[in-house]
């Protein structure tokens, strides 16, 4: 049932490790392999409360799964955290910060052995759960090489790190986007403190042609 | 220092991050808190106050006119804090079920109305056990921690089931007592 050629991120935790807990304060490079997930799709700009609706949609919607995932792994099963896809149809309006513009998705990665039929039939069960009609779908993704790094801490720092990446780093190591930029949020909000929130910067990137 | 449960879980909150009051009634009612605590909305700002003053928690009220109090942990707050979880971790309290009072009253009973109030707390304990399942399916996420914590009420109640099943059937199955 599982996918060839998808890696099992409970059994490799070297690259569960590599993907989901890069270095802090300093860009890196890695190659992400190709992946599982359940996707919701965003409307409209990011904002807070779409964004909280899908989320809380998307882990309603797996429920079924992480439970089937609790009993078949036991101990090895790990908390997937929810990840933001954001792009723009202009992509220079990345850098400046410019949300009200940019486009988005939800996204978790799901269990090998789980394909789209499985999400299918388990956000089925949770209909009466879910807020919205789900818009809700499996993809696997291969983001291939990226750059990445790991923020702790306010968000408001963010948009400077993506200055220094775009602007600096990028260019210097003859690199290009090449794909929607990525947010892997490690900590539930309403947990967790801001200034101790973790949160991965990921951009996939292609070499710069000369 | 021995905190009561409202104010252990009001210190735990505080200790996630700094909070204003109604925040903290919004935790605890989109946590589902309230199951397990009697904690109306009034008084969270004196159970609050009793912890400022142990010195537990620190009350600011931050620059700006309509500025709300923030509530945060002190260092001696999350030193009680460590402590009172552990201790409520490891050590056991019993907790009396209403059900020990009925069983010691059964002869009172007829044998009908015996059979049939115990029939009505399996109703009852199967309800409960639905009620959990259902909340546990409206409150994702949840973190891993609070799964088990439900995990452990549903266990309980579901022992609580099998011990009515085979008590029922071991009582009606027995004569009962003629009374004098």
């Amino acid at each position: 049932m599982a996918d060839e050629g998808m890696i099992d991120l409970i059994r490799d935790r070297a690259m569960l490790h590599t993907l989901y807990a890069p270095p802090a304060g300093a860009f890196s490079i890695v190659d992400v392999p190709r992946l599982p997930f359940a996707v919701w799709d965003g409307e409209g700009p990011p904002e807070q409360s779409s964004i909280s609706t899908a989320i809380r949609n998307l882990y309603t919607a797996i429920y079924p799964i992480r439970r089937e995932a609790r009993e078949r792994m036991g101990k090895s099963f790990v908390e997937p955290p929810v990840e933001l896809l954001y792009w723009a149809d202009d992509m220079r309006e990345f850098s400046t910060g410019h949300r009200e513009n940019w486009r988005w998705r939800a996204q978790i990665t799901l269990p090998v052995w789980v394909n789209a039929k499985r999400l299918e039939e388990s956000a089925a069960e949770m209909r009466q759960e879910l807020r919205l009609a789900p818009t809700l779908r499996w993809e696997a993704l291969a983001e291939g090489k990226c750059v990445q790094s790991l923020h702790v801490g306010q968000t408001d720092d963010l948009p400077v790190i993506l200055e220094r990446l775009y602007s600096e780093y990028l260019p210097q190591e003859g690199l290009e986007p090449s794909g929607p930029y990525h947010e892997i949020y490690l900590d539930d909000w309403s947990r967790v403190s801001p200034i101790k929130r973790k949160i991965i910067l990921r951009q996939p990137v292609r070499t710069r042609p000369t | 220092m021995n905190l009561t449960d409202s104010e252990l879980l009001l210190l735990g909150l505080v200790a996630e991050m700094p909070r204003h009051g109604y925040e903290i009634e919004h935790v605890l009612e989109t946590r589902g808190m309230r199951e397990w605590t009697q904690i109306g909305f009034s008084s969270i700002y004196f159970v609050l106050g009793k912890l400022e003053k142990a010195g537990l928690v620190l009350a600011e009220v931050p620059a700006g006119t309509k500025a709300r109090k923030t509530f945060s942990i002190t260092s001696e707050g999350n030193r009680v804090l460590l402590e009172q979880t552990i201790s409520s971790l490891q050590t056991y309290r019993p907790t009396y079920s209403s059900l020990l009072l009925g069983m010691i009253h059964w002869p009172a009973l007829s044998r009908d109305s015996a059979l049939a109030a115990l029939d009505g707390r399996l109703s009852s304990i199967t309800a409960e056990i639905e009620r959990l399942e259902t909340l546990r399916r409206q409150r994702q996420p949840m973190p891993d921690h609070v799964e088990v914590l439900f995990d452990f009420s549903a266990s309980q109640l579901a022992a609580e089931r099998t011990w009515i099943t085979a008590t029922l059937d071991y009582m009606r199955s027995k004569p009962w007592p003629t009374k004098e």
